[in-house]
């Protein structure tokens, strides 16, 4: 599976949803059809609220992880 | 300096601080309460914030009641203006270019922010810019005084009371029900998080606190102000002594038991001083705390891109010279006005709606673009 990484540390609010929702529309289908995975990199602690209560609303599944100073958000296909 | 000046600045800079702390662990952002509403149709902190003005209002009641709140309203606040509603417009559009409001700005910096770092040098600018033009916004704010009652409840002198009660009544019946469908808490990831509606209650608390310690209740964005005039009297001595602005009071009165309640945007130490200046502080300080104690606090790692510097320093400069047209930003109208039903807040917040709604556009438009690199890795 493809991981596509999109790395928005340092950027502003609303910044951050916005980016992740339009990156995760133009990869619409490869994600639905479980190729692809969308892997969003933040320092927005706001953003581990804002994106995966979008995303399982548009019925993806999304997991948080943090990493070093930042969190890692996979969003991927629903199980 | 009045010794209890310095009692008044420790305890605020202690408030300010546990502030500070909160405002980070919540990420309690003001600037997405209209925001979002516009962007997503959905705003979740819009109902936080109603709990806090509701816990407020009730708060600044018991307050006055028990005698402990003196002055009311407040000498901070003042009567409305058409001025207000266009300071209130520019302020929502700046709020959301900048990506926080005055307060906001402040604990996204204390945590490493580089962006909001460029909202609070725009913040000092548009505070220096305003300076050169206070007597003509000074001006327009005079002759275009919409009431001369400074709280919906001087209106109403013996149904205050009653409208109080009323309000109280329906806010409770509206944040119960909220409640029972599980609208309030908020499902977050962040680690160490705080639900924003346990901030919101202990920010109606920090507020009563300042309100009894210092006769004012929270509000900050002449803080700037005494920033710049702090610097122009080190750089410019000349040219700040020409400035009417820096020499003025934003006002001057009496406590029961005597003190001077004096204070003003110029560079001395005076009301505004010990609690705005203190207020800064410890929101900075708290907030880097916090992300320093989550290991979450970084400075220069990775900048954002020139677009969203660009807007972060416009919108703080917006923020700035809007709040001094107004007389106050959001933390004086929204989180102590409003709970007091002053009309100088309500003016504000009319202006600040329709101004948030053209800072999501422009914001959109011009800074989200198309332009956003992706990195990929199979």
């Amino acid at each position: 599976m493809n991981n596509i990484i999109l790395d928005i540390r340092g950027q502003i609010c609303p910044a951050c949803l916005l980016i992740s929702l339009k990156e995760l529309n133009n990869n619409r289908e490869s994600i639905k059809k479980g190729e692809a995975s969308l892997v969003v990199l933040t320092d927005h602690r706001d953003a581990t609220r804002t994106i995966p209560n979008a995303v399982t609303a548009m019925g993806y599944s999304v997991n948080v992880e943090k990493r070093d100073g930042y969190y890692e958000i996979t969003i991927k296909k629903e199980r | 300096m009045h010794e209890a000046f310095g009692y008044t600045g420790l305890v605020i800079f202690a408030a300010g601080t546990l502030l500070g702390f909160l405002l980070h662990r919540s990420d309690y952002c003001m600037a997405g309460i209209f925001r979002d509403l516009f962007l997503f149709k959905n705003s979740p902190l819009l109902r936080v914030f109603l709990i806090q003005f509701f816990v407020t209002m009730f708060f600044f009641y018991l307050g006055r009641a028990s005698g402990l709140v003196e002055l009311y309203p407040p000498p901070n606040l003042r009567e409305a203006s058409f001025i207000t509603l266009a300071g209130g417009f520019i302020f929502g559009t700046g709020m959301v270019l900048a990506g926080g409001c005055v307060m906001g700005t402040l604990y996204k910096m204390g945590a490493g922010n580089v962006g909001s770092l460029l909202a609070f040098l725009g913040l000092i600018t548009g505070s220096g810019l305003y300076a050169e033009v206070y007597p003509l916004f000074f001006k327009l704010h005079k002759d275009t005084i919409i009431v001369k009652d400074v709280l919906f409840g001087q209106f109403l002198s013996k149904g205050e009371d009653i409208l109080f009660i009323l309000m109280m009544v329906f806010l409770s019946l509206v944040i119960l029900r909220w409640i029972k469908e599980g609208k309030i808490y908020q499902k977050a990831y962040a680690d160490g998080y705080i639900q924003p509606w346990i901030t919101a209650v202990l920010i109606s608390l920090i507020n009563l606190i300042i309100y009894i310690t210092s006769q004012t209740p929270m509000a900050i964005s002449t803080a700037y102000a005494k920033l710049v005039a702090y610097i122009e009297k080190l750089f410019v001595p000349l040219h700040y002594t020409t400035l009417e602005f820096f020499r003025r009071l934003s006002y001057s009165v009496y406590s029961s038991k005597g003190d001077l309640i004096e204070g003003g945007p110029g560079a001395q130490i005076d009301h505004i001083f010990i609690v705005e200046i203190s207020l800064l502080l410890g929101i900075v300080f708290g907030s880097f705390i916090s992300a320093l104690s989550l290991r979450e606090f970084r400075i220069l790692k990775k900048l954002p891109p020139s677009a969203q510097l660009i807007s972060a320093f416009t919108g703080g400069l917006l923020l700035a010279f809007s709040s001094r047209m107004a007389g106050g930003c959001n933390v004086k109208f929204l989180m102590s006005g409003l709970p007091m039903l002053s009309i100088q807040a309500m003016v504000f917040l009319l202006g600040l709606v329709p101004g948030s709604y053209l800072g999501t556009i422009i914001f959109k438009k011009f800074v989200i673009g198309d332009k956003v690199i992706v990195r990929r890795k199979g």
